[in-house]
């Protein structure tokens, strides 16, 4: 395994770092540099906190600076003479951070549908309307102590150390601030991590691979909320004080600089991002004014210059890589020429052994289906079976209804009318990763993969809906987590491992946009498959490939039901493909079903001529 | 008849940023002539497109139009000196109406009258479209969307339409519609450039064809020489028809 062998590495990495961090404040020249570097751990805690709901989820979520507030708040009215309640840090730090995640889901709960603009203009009035009441709720009961604020904490007492001087509190931040940025990590490369990478690339390609998009982002909400209010009330406590001004826009729109300065979702690079924003200010303190300014130019010149981010794609960064498709100038070889060399790789070892065919048991029915969007009748009065271990074909002309039928099975449209059911119980109304879930993956005509994740961890994202690790598995690496995400690992690599060696070697690790067009086809299925789903349905899987490559996927298809036993619905243009492959083929024109049977009779039907095949196309 | 070719590309390099695509292609149409450019996935046809319409600038080499070198030219300019093109997909506007999809196309026309005038001609050339001109452009069927697309570049009065991947996800009816499309736009005079994956179809209207392989042009023939090549019937041509 990688970490084992980089164990030693990262020892020597883990025990720098501690030393660094131990010997940092007394190497401050004055108090007030020793406050500077405090702070600077409280904005890493808190970008990285919006780092997972607008890094990682890609939710524009304004309101996290509320929830900064909360925790603050919580700290202050738990741990002072505002009510007389003096509740030890230990408790209280939790307790903040648990409240104030409380308050994501609360708010998550009610804004989440909404999408980009949207989301931000209600997430923002929440934190309006938080501002607003903080300075008002000091009558008729004193609760918040309005513009005045309340301060005068109880002194931290963690199991008898107290921690009053300022390199004590030094220590305390940034003890927690390495908490955060290590469970940050450790979240980033789970499943959670890549679910909402899935979300953020594309939600509707991760809702019809078995995410459950709503709820991964309330707990993305959730998440940072949590983090944001345990150095909401490290904060307070830190200032001990806190006021309405701590947490209003313009500290927002510091945090968001700091985050997109670092590079979304990159976390050494927002962290890098946060002390950069924390100190670079600092001599510019004597200007005044124009010191705030510095945060837009720093914005404007590092988005002309590193779009990606402070670290993005930096050589020393990245390993480099070997790449076979091409030669020693590194100019790429044909995509002909790598074909033509040696026999055809993707044929598996189970290649010739034919063990299924076509069964006699119905899985997939559909009964008088209908679709329309507004008055456009797409699909209407729709019967079909299909059978356990079936290749089906849909063919017709282009805005027959073929793809709006996959739609449909797959949850994305819930039909207007008719029965669709799945093994036996009704899945027409379901959500597309609850039918996942019970058994049908599907591709996309026009290429829906996640582009900036890499090969391994597309085909991972499959695995989303069969693991089960939750948040404290995740942070503290429990042997589940550990046992799943091997599982999920070896379980991807042999999905990919179908495909010859298209897409594995040293193409696990590279991002899925850079694969060629035919092997962005072939991950896509590969995705499919490894979702553990028994039926696919495959939208034109031979799009754009030449007739090699298309000879290629044909065999490949046909294995996939003669050797592995799948059942496969097909949207496919190319005829010689549905001829070889097809046990059945439905013929739809204006949403209507004109014909059902073999390839030579519906070949043969006069009205499938007529609508679909021309003259010279048979 | 000696006449300049009305495009040529002369030795042209593109690149990607850092990464070269294109490796001193040279390409040359003339009036009134319908050429194919093949070649398979990744070979660099859409760059090729993409200089020619300026998208993508040239790093190396000449773009000339009519004789005049436009290396650096806006691709606004280079389409007011009539170039016009047909997307891959159609890419036709989902939420206009056939109508207002025709006009985009005469957008960067001031001859409004004129305009008017084109419109009823392509209708009469593709009466299909005239009960829809009030219809969504969403609402067409892949057939009326293809006839639309094509109008829609017809009507910046190009004198060379470029036309990408035309036959791509077509139902077999349309792919035999879509080429009879283009050769009656090109008999009507105007010169056509398409790129293709469908080489069988495409060389089989072509006048002449380029094959383009890595970002270079490896083969360039008259259509016919092609169809009869080894290496085109090995690689590109298959089986499939």
């Amino acid at each position: 395994m990688a970490w084992e062998t980089g164990g030693k590495n990262r020892l020597i990495i883990y025990t720098s770092i501690l030393v660094v961090l131990a010997v940092l404040p007394y190497l401050m020249p004055s108090g007030y540099w020793l406050r500077i570097y405090g702070i600077t751990g409280i904005y890493v805690m808190l970008s990285l906190g919006l780092n997972v709901v607008a890094g990682f989820a890609g939710l524009l979520d304004l309101a996290y600076v509320a929830f900064f507030g909360i925790g603050g708040y919580t700290f202050a009215l738990l741990s002072s003479a505002q009510f007389n309640i003096h509740l030890p840090f230990l408790l209280v730090l939790p307790l903040a951070a648990v409240v104030t995640m409380g308050f994501g889901f609360a708010l998550g709960a009610t804004s989440i549908r909404l999408r980009g603009d949207y989301l931000a203009i209600v997430t923002l009035a929440f934190a309006q309307i938080f501002k607003l009441m903080l300075i008002n709720l000091d009558q008729p009961v004193d609760i918040t102590g309005g513009v005045n604020g309340i301060y005068g904490f109880d002194a931290i007492n963690i199991l008898g150390v107290r921690i009053v001087s300022p390199e004590a509190y030094a220590y305390l931040i940034w003890f927690s601030a390495l908490v955060v940025i290590v469970g940050c990590l450790r979240l980033k490369n789970s499943r959670y991590g890549r679910g909402w990478n899935a979300i953020r690339e594309d939600e509707l390609a991760a809702r019809v691979l078995g995410v459950n998009a709503t709820l991964m982002k309330l707990k993305a909400f959730a998440g940072g909320a949590f983090i944001a209010g345990g150095t909401g009330a490290l904060f307070a406590s830190f200032q001990d004080s806190v006021f309405p001004n701590n947490f209003d826009f313009q500290q927002l729109v510091i945090i968001y600089c700091m985050v997109i300065l670092g590079g979304l979702g990159n976390i050494p690079g927002i962290v890098l991002g946060a002390v950069l924003l924390s100190v670079l200010p600092e001599f510019l303190r004597e200007y005044g004014a124009y010191r705030m300014m510095s945060y837009g130019l720093i914005l404007i010149l590092l988005m002309a210059l590193r779009p990606q981010g402070l670290l993005g794609s930096i050589g020393i960064l990245t390993k480099a890589k070997k790449r076979p498709d091409k030669d020693e100038t590194g100019v790429l070889k044909a995509s002909t020429d790598l074909y033509y060399e040696g026999a055809p790789e993707t044929t598996s070892n189970g290649a010739g052994k034919k063990k299924f065919s076509k069964g006699r048991r119905v899985v997939l029915a559909l009964k008088s289906v209908a679709m329309k969007f507004g008055g456009v009748t797409a699909v209407i009065n729709l019967d079909f079976n299909l059978f356990e271990r079936e290749i089906l074909s849909i063919i017709g002309p282009n805005g027959a209804g073929k793809s709006t039928v996959f739609n449909l099975i797959s949850g994305i449209y819930k039909p207007i009318e008719g029965s669709i059911t799945y093994n036996g119980s009704e899945i027409s109304g379901l959500k597309p990763h609850q039918v996942l879930k019970a058994g049908i993956a599907r591709t996309f005509q026009n290429l829906r993969l996640f582009n900036k994740m890499t090969v391994l961890d597309n085909a991972k994202v499959g695995q989303f809906h069969g693991t089960r690790s939750g948040p404290l598995s995740i942070l503290f690496h429990l042997p589940r987590y550990k046992r799943e995400e091997a599982e999920s690992d070896r379980h991807a690599r042999e999905i990919l491992e179908l495909f010859g060696k298209r897409l594995t070697g040293y193409r696990l690790d590279q991002e899925a946009m850079f694969l060629s067009y035919a092997n962005r086809r072939r991950l896509e299925i590969a995705r499919a498959i490894s979702t553990n789903a028994r039926v696919l349905m495959l939208d034109e899987p031979s799009a754009g490939m030449n007739p090699q490559e298309t000879s290629e996927i044909t065999q490949f298809i046909k294995e996939l039901r003669d050797v592995y036993g799948y059942t496969i619905l097909l949207i496919e243009h190319k005829l010689n493909l549905v001829r070889t492959i097809s046990d059945r083929v439905i013929v739809l024109d204006y949403g209507r079903k004109i014909a059902e049977g073999s390839y030579e009779a519906v070949a043969n039907n006069e009205q499938v001529i007529e609508a679909y095949l021309g003259r010279k196309a048979r | 008849m000696i006449s300049t070719p009305i495009l040529e590309l002369v030795d042209v390099d593109t690149y990607y940023g850092n990464i070269q695509v294109l490796y001193g292609i040279n390409i040359e149409i003339n009036g009134g002539e319908l050429v194919c450019l093949l070649g398979g996935n990744a070979s660099g046809k859409s760059t090729t497109l993409k200089t020619v319409l300026g998208v993508c600038k040239i790093r190396k080499g000449a773009l000339k139009f009519n004789g005049e070198r436009i290396n650096g030219e806006s691709t606004k300019n280079i389409i007011s000196r009539g170039v016009a093109i047909v997307p891959e997909n159609r890419r036709i506007f989902p939420r206009m109406t056939v109508l207002e999809n025709m006009e985009m196309g005469a957008y960067l026309r001031t001859d409004r009258e004129e305009v008017k005038r084109d419109i009823e001609r392509m209708l009469t050339l593709f009466p299909a479209l005239k009960d829809r001109l009030l219809s969504l452009g969403i609402t067409l069927s892949g057939g009326e969307q293809q006839m639309l697309a094509m109008v829609r570049a017809l009507l910046s009065n190009p004198s060379l339409l470029l036309m990408d991947e035309p036959s791509m996800g077509l139902a077999p009816i349309l792919v035999d519609q879509q080429f009879e499309l283009i050769q009656q736009v090109n008999r009507r005079g105007t010169a056509v450039f398409v790129v293709e994956q469908n080489a069988n179809m495409a060389l089989s209207i072509a006048d002449r064809g380029y094959v383009l392989q890595t970002g270079a042009i490896v083969l360039a023939d008259t259509a016919q020489n092609l169809l009869n090549n080894e290496m085109m019937k090995r690689a590109y041509l298959g089986g499939e028809g």
